[in-house]
């Protein structure tokens, strides 16, 4: 391929106008998509439970497992979790199992899955009462956590 | 201009707009699927989230204007770096949801992740590549 010196100049050029335009267009929207991020990010932090705060709960928390069905299938949950993802939205079976006294965490499948957290947002808004916070890390913490207390325990 | 090249443009618009659209809806999963791929420090994961769907957007029209093959340009580098974070995440083995498409549900299958993004680095090479025919004189 030949291009000339002219061609790659003006290449570059529009490569550069184009970054350039959508660094402004991300500038303009910023107070409107800043504010987003941060009012998100702080109910975030609001309903997350560390591991380590998981293990100080006790035994007897509601588990809620967030992931879609093939997940589940590929890989088992936390023993008696109910289910409650988006897709198939069902608060039935959680409300069921659930009392004013059980806390209510939600789980997904790993430290980068963001079920849980959408589950428990819409939890935050549809049934407030159930007061559900959902586990950072997923599903892989909850294993480590358990493992490292059984660890400890011996 | 052959119809197959307008075609691959209008493809690569199409995913673009796709991409950005789904990420701007929901800014809050689109951060938290970078940060997923721990590589990247608070304040510029904060940033890339509000730059990268910005940009997607400026390369989904510019794919429709005489400015395409800069856009092209562009989406072979962004693709490119698309596909190195996943195969760097990939042999980390980290579970995450890349929110490439705005998907935040399922973890990322990395291995479709990836065919994915070389199928398009296939569609959009060649179109950069190709120079229209000089006219005769």
């Amino acid at each position: 391929m030949a291009l000339s010196q002219g061609n790659h100049f003006g290449l570059l050029r529009q490569v550069f106008v184009l970054l350039i335009m959508a660094g402004v267009a991300a500038g303009v929207a910023a107070p409107w998509t800043k504010g987003r991020l941060d009012s998100a990010q702080s109910q975030a932090d609001h309903l997350a439970v560390s591991p380590a705060e998981m293990l100080g709960i006790g035994a007897d928390i509601l588990w809620v497992d967030a992931r879609g069905d093939s997940e589940r299938s590929a890989q088992p949950g936390i023993p008696g979790a109910v289910t409650l993802n988006e897709d198939t939205w069902d608060m039935g079976p959680l409300l069921l199992a659930w009392s004013p006294a059980r806390p209510v965490v939600v789980y997904c499948g790993g430290s980068g899955c963001q079920a849980s957290r959408k589950v428990a947002e819409r939890l935050a808004r549809e049934a407030p009462d159930v007061k559900a916070r959902y586990l950072s890390g997923g599903l892989p913490a909850w294993r480590e956590a358990n493992s490292a207390q059984g660890r400890g325990g011996r | 201009m052959s119809k197959t090249r307008l075609f691959g443009r209008l493809l690569l618009a199409f995913m673009w707009l796709w991409a950005s659209l789904a990420k701007l809806s929901d800014l809050p999963s689109f951060r938290a699927s970078i940060e997923a791929f721990q590589t990247t420090s608070p304040a510029l994961t904060v940033g890339l989230s509000l730059y990268v769907p910005w940009l997607e957007l400026t390369l989904a029209i510019a794919l429709l204007t005489p400015w395409h093959r800069a856009s092209l340009l562009l989406t072979v580098l962004l693709v490119s770096i698309f596909t190195l974070a996943l195969v760097v995440a990939w042999s980390r083995g980290l579970d995450l949801s890349c929110g490439c498409f705005g998907q935040t549900r399922e973890k990322t299958n990395f291995p479709l992740a990836i065919i994915r993004n070389l199928l398009i680095l296939l569609i959009s090479v060649p179109l950069l590549l190709h120079r229209a025919p000089k006219p005769s004189p």
